[in-house]
């Protein structure tokens, strides 16, 4: 969903319907803010930023848990 | 102290910022940053633990009063809202940040937690706030500009979710 104000959007994405215990929640739920920050950035700076791995943040999450 | 084992996240934003730890954490922690991108608010924070949190509205009135659990490897503090009708005697919340290096950018998570079945409607209210303080946090990190955000009044339902939960104070029970 976009709505625009003023010089200003706001944007957001509703990704739903998992089935219980879903291993791609677990990487999406890290995806969309990377891709997001990153679609930010560029927007604003003309520079996207460096992707990490969604697979690498997954495990790294799990391993905290 | 209180015991934050008892709290449970309820409200989760996550964003990468191009920028390092440090000055992430001069963002969250220095008044002069936090009046850029915090609807003029301006933070007043002794960083130890036990330590005061204070958020200073635009006019000195203390929006937000806290007192500090953790500061090493996440910045959690206890927040209660001053500065809003009744507010205050609902049971304090738990407002934390973890800051990490991810590649070339920082991951910070912004994480408010609870210590009872905070409805939907009370919850709305830091839903509808962070991610315009935490956009704004990263604009004026990367581009030196905040995004112009208007703080607005309670989400429709709040008010009367919070006098509903003073009058019944399902935490006692």
């Amino acid at each position: 969903m976009v709505e625009a104000s003023k010089g200003q959007t706001k944007l957001t994405v509703t990704h739903d319907e998992f089935e219980e215990g879903s291993r791609i929640l677990g990487m999406i739920r890290n995806g969309w803010p990377a891709v997001l920050s990153s679609l930010k950035s560029f927007l604003e700076t003309g520079q996207g930023l460096e992707q990490p791995s969604w697979d690498d943040e997954e495990r790294k999450r799990a391993a905290q848990a | 102290m209180i015991d934050i084992s008892k709290f449970r996240p309820k409200t989760v934003y996550v964003t990468y910022i191009a920028s390092t730890p440090e000055k992430v954490w001069r963002a969250l922690t220095d008044p002069v940053f936090t009046r850029q991108y915090f609807f003029g608010f301006a933070v007043d924070v002794e960083p130890k633990i036990g330590g005061a949190l204070r958020l200073l509205a635009p006019d000195g009135h203390v929006h937000v009063r806290g007192q500090i659990v953790d500061r090493d490897r996440r910045f959690i503090s206890t927040w209660v809202v001053e500065g809003m009708q009744g507010y205050s005697e609902l049971p304090e919340c738990l407002v934390g940040y973890e800051i990490e290096q991810s590649g070339e950018a920082v991951r910070l998570t912004m994480i408010e937690s609870h210590s009872w079945d905070v409805p939907e409607a009370i919850l709305k209210g830091g839903q509808t706030g962070w991610p315009k303080i935490l956009s704004s946090l990263k604009s004026v990190l990367e581009t030196g500009n905040p995004v112009a955000m208007k703080m607005e009044g309670p989400p429709p339902g709040m008010t009367e979710a919070v006098q509903k939960a003073l009058a019944e104070k399902p935490w006692l029970k």
